[in-house]
C-alpha cells in the first residue's frame, strides 16, 4: 500500500540503500540521469510524493501534508515497508528539509543526508537571506490562490501533442512531473512557508550540501548557513547552474555525491 | 520601438531576416543552456521597456514575476531539460516599470546529434486577451454548473412532490370510493359517510388547486388576480363554515369587524384564509381552539389566525414560505408543503404582506394589506 502510495520503484544490485527523494514541482523523473549511475552498486530507492507523478492522489490530505512532517512520515513508511536500514538519504529542494525531518523523527535510520539545493526557510528575516521578501512570497502564494498563471495547468496536456520526439518512450511522454494542480498548489504553500532553521543544528549525521551557483530558489547565502548550522557538513559549491542540477548537471551531481558516500 | 525601422532599401525588408527576428510579431530569445539570454528581439524589448544589451545580461526567469520565476524553476526548467521543449505555458512577464504582461510561450532546447543542448529558444506571444477570455470562460462555466445543481435540486423536489402527491390523493380517493361503494350498497342516506366523501373530495380539490397554483407561479404567471369591491366577512364566514363541516371536532372562532367592500380577488383570500386555518388545525394541538381575526381599518385590511401547537421548530421558520417545507419528523401531517406557499404567493399579488410570530404559547400567522 506504502509503495502504490508513493509509487516507490527499486532497482540496482548492491545492498547499501539510497534513497532519491524529488523536490517540488516534479517527481522521481528529476534522477533519471542520476539514479541509474547508482544502480550497479548500490539499492536505489525512488519515489514520487502524494500528489506529484505516479503517486496515489487519493491519498491526499490537507491536514497530514499542511507541514512537511507529513511528507517525512511517508518516507520513514518507505523505510519501515521495504524494511531499509543504514540509509544514504539523497534530497533535492524541499526534500532535503523533509529528509532532515524524517532522520529526526528515527533517529539511526539514516548513514548521511546529502542536501540538493536545500532551504530551511526561503523568507528573508534579519541577517538570514532566504533569497524572497515577505511580500515576494506573499505576491507568490496570492498567485497560486487567483490561478492566474500555469500552476492550475496539469503538465500532462503540455506533454501531449508531442508525437515526434519518438526517442521519449509513449509511457514516459505523459509521465514528466505530472503533479495534480491542486496538490501541487498545496504543496507550494506549505513548502514555501517552511521555517526550519532551527532544526539544522541538531542534526548529528554526516551530511554533504550541494549548492548551485545563480540559484533564485535557494542562493548561495542559504547553502553557506545551512553549511554553517549542521556540524561537520561538507559544502560543494557546483558549477552547475539553476536549481536543478540532476538535470542540468547530471555528472558534476553524480561525482559530487559518488566522492563523499565512496 | 513600435516604429518600423526606416531602411534605406525598403523593398528588399520581405526578405530581411534581421528585420523579420527585430520586428516579429511575437518575442523572440535565445538562451544559453544555463538560461542566460544571448540575444532576444526588439518586440520582446518594447513589451518590457527594456532595451535588448539590457536584456542580455538577465536570464529568462529574471524577466518574470515572482510566481512565475519559481513556476519556471521548479516545473518548466525541468521539464525543458527532460522533454526538450515547452508548449503554450502561461506566464507573466514583469516590465522595468513593474507593469504586468500576460503571456504565452513556447520554448525548445536545441540539441546536437549526440542529445547535448546547445541552446535554447522560446517564443513569446502576447495573450491578455485571450486569458482573458479564458477567465470569462471559466466564470460563466463556474455559473453553468451552479445553476445545474440548482435545477438538479429542483428536479430532485418535482419528484418528491409527485411522489407524495400520488400518495396524498390516493388515501381520500379510495376513502370517498369506498363511502360511495356503502352507500350504494345501503341504499340510503348517510350523513356521516356524506362528510367523509365531502372532506376527502375537498382535500383532493385543495391538493390539486395547490399543485396547478404552483405550476403558473414557477412557469413564471404568479397568481392572476381577479379583483373587485368584496363584502369579506361573508366569504369568511363560508371559508369557516366548510372547515367545520371537514373539521367537526375542531373549535374554530371568529372575530369579524370589516364595516366596508374591500377590494380584493375573494376567492383567493378565501384560499389564503382557509390554508391558514387547516394548517392551524393540523399543526395544533387537538384541544387547541383556533381564534381568526378580521378587522378592516381606513382601508387596511388585517387577518389573522391564532393557535396553539407548540413553536414552530428553527429549522423550519427560515424557509416557512418556500415552496415543499414540511415538517421532516411528521411528513404525514405535511401534505405536499405548498399551502404557505401559495398563501404567501397570493398575498404578494395583493401587495400584502404575510408574516408570522411563534411561541410556545401561541402561534399566530398574519395577513396585512394596506390601501
Amino acid at each position: 500500500m506504502v509503495v502504490k502510495r508513493n509509487n516507490v520503484v527499486v532497482k540496482g544490485k548492491g545492498s547499501q540503500v539510497i534513497i532519491f527523494a524529488h523536490g517540488f514541482g516534479c517527481d522521481q523523473n528529476m534522477w533519471r540521469y542520476v539514479a541509474p549511475a547508482f544502480e550497479e552498486n548500490y539499492k536505489v530507492v525512488l519515489f514520487d510524493h502524494v500528489g506529484a507523478g505516479g503517486s496515489d492522489l487519493s491519498a491526499f490530505s490537507p491536514s497530514k501534508y499542511n507541514q512537511l512532517d507529513g511528507y517525512a512520515a511517508d518516507i520513514l513508511d518507505i523505510a519501515t515497508e521495504l524494511q531499509l536500514n543504514d540509509i544514504i538519504y539523497v534530497g533535492h529542494s524541499v526534500s532535503a528539509l523533509i529528509g532532515i525531518i524524517a532522520s529526526q523523527k528515527s533517529p539511526g535510520l539514516f548513514k548521511s543526508l546529502i542536501l540538493v539545493g536545500p532551504s530551511p526557510s526561503y523568507i528573508n528575516d534579519g541577517d538570514y537571506i532566504g533569497g524572497f521578501t515577505k511580500s515576494q512570497i506573499e505576491e507568490l502564494l496570492e498567485s497560486l490562490d487567483q490561478n492566474h498563471l500555469g500552476w492550475s495547468m496539469a503538465m500532462a496536456p503540455v506533454i501531449m501533442g508531442n508525437p515526434d520526439r519518438k526517442e521519449l518512450g509513449e509511457e514516459l511522454t505523459n509521465s514528466f512531473c505530472r503533479t495534480d494542480p491542486a496538490i501541487a498548489k498545496h504543496f507550494a504553500r506549505t513548502t514555501f512557508l517552511t521555517d526550519e532553521r532551527e532544526l539544522l543544528s541538531s542534526v548529528d549525521i554526516p551530511t554533504l550540501i550541494l549548492q548551485c551557483s545563480d540559484d533564485v530558489i535557494a542562493p548561495q547565502s542559504v547553502g553557506e548557513y545551512v553549511h554553517q548550522q549542521i556540524k561537520g557538513s561538507k559544502l560543494v559549491m557546483m558549477k552547475a547552474t539553476g536549481h536543478c542540477p540532476n538535470l542540468s548537471a547530471p555528472e558534476e551531481t553524480i561525482d559530487a555525491i559518488m566522492d563523499y558516500i565512496l | 520601438m513600435t516604429e518600423p525601422p526606416v531602411s534605406s532599401d525598403t523593398n528588399n525588408l520581405q526578405e530581411n531576416f534581421e528585420d523579420f527576428f527585430e520586428e516579429a510579431l511575437c518575442g523572440f530569445i535565445i538562451a544559453d543552456t544555463k538560461g542566460s539570454i544571448l540575444k532576444a528581439n526588439k518586440k520582446l524589448g518594447g513589451w518590457i521597456n527594456c532595451s535588448t544589451d539590457e536584456l542580455k545580461s538577465k536570464r529568462f526567469s529574471d524577466l518574470l514575476t515572482i510566481g512565475g520565476k519559481i513556476y519556471y524553476e521548479t516545473h518548466l526548467s525541468p521539464l525543458l531539460r527532460m522533454q526538450g521543449f515547452f508548449d503554450e505555458v502561461v506566464l507573466e512577464l514583469s516590465s522595468n516599470n513593474n507593469q504586468k504582461l500576460r503571456v504565452m510561450v513556447n520554448a525548445l532546447e536545441r540539441r546536437d546529434k549526440d542529445g547535448k543542448a546547445l541552446f535554447v529558444r522560446y517564443t513569446i506571444l502576447k495573450a491578455s486577451d485571450r486569458l482573458q477570455y479564458e477567465l470569462n470562460l471559466q466564470e460563466a462555466k463556474k455559473i453553468a454548473e451552479n445553476e445545474l445543481i440548482k435545477e438538479r435540486e429542483m428536479v430532485t423536489l418535482r419528484e418528491q412532490l409527485i411522489a407524495v402527491l400520488g400518495h396524498d390523493l390516493r388515501n381520500p380517493l379510495s376513502a370517498v370510493t369506498m363511502a360511495v361503494d356503502l352507500l350504494i350498497s345501503s341504499g340510503k342516506n348517510n350523513d356521516s359517510l356524506l362528510g367523509t366523501i365531502k372532506r376527502s373530495s375537498s382535500r383532493m380539490m385543495e391538493l390539486v388547486n395547490n399543485i396547478m397554483d404552483f405550476a403558473r407561479t414557477r412557469l413564471g404567471q404568479g397568481i392572476v388576480l381577479d379583483r373587485e369591491d368584496t363584502e369579506l366577512e361573508p366569504v369568511l364566514q363560508q371559508v369557516v363554515t366548510e372547515l367545520k363541516l371537514i373539521y367537526p371536532k375542531r373549535e374554530i372562532t371568529c372575530n369579524f369587524k370589516i364595516t366596508e367592500p374591500v377590494n380584493c380577488d375573494s376567492f383567493r383570500i378565501a384560499q389564503l384564509v382557509s390554508n391558514l386555518v387547516a394548517n392551524a388545525i393540523t399543526h395544533g394541538y387537538a384541544d387547541s381552539p383556533v381564534h381568526i381575526y378580521a378587522f378592516h381599518n381606513n382601508g387596511n385590511l388585517e387577518v389573522s389566525v391564532r393557535n396553539n401547537g407548540g413553536p414552530i421548530p428553527k429549522e423550519l421558520q427560515e424557509n416557512i414560505f418556500s415552496p415543499f417545507t414540511r415538517e421532516i419528523d411528521r411528513p404525514s401531517r405535511n401534505g405536499l408543503g405548498l399551502g404557505l406557499y401559495i398563501s404567501s404567493e397570493i398575498a404578494r399579488a395583493h401587495n400584502a404582506t404575510l408574516s408570522f410570530t411563534t411561541t410556545a404559547e401561541e402561534t399566530c400567522f398574519t395577513f396585512q394589506m394596506n390601501s
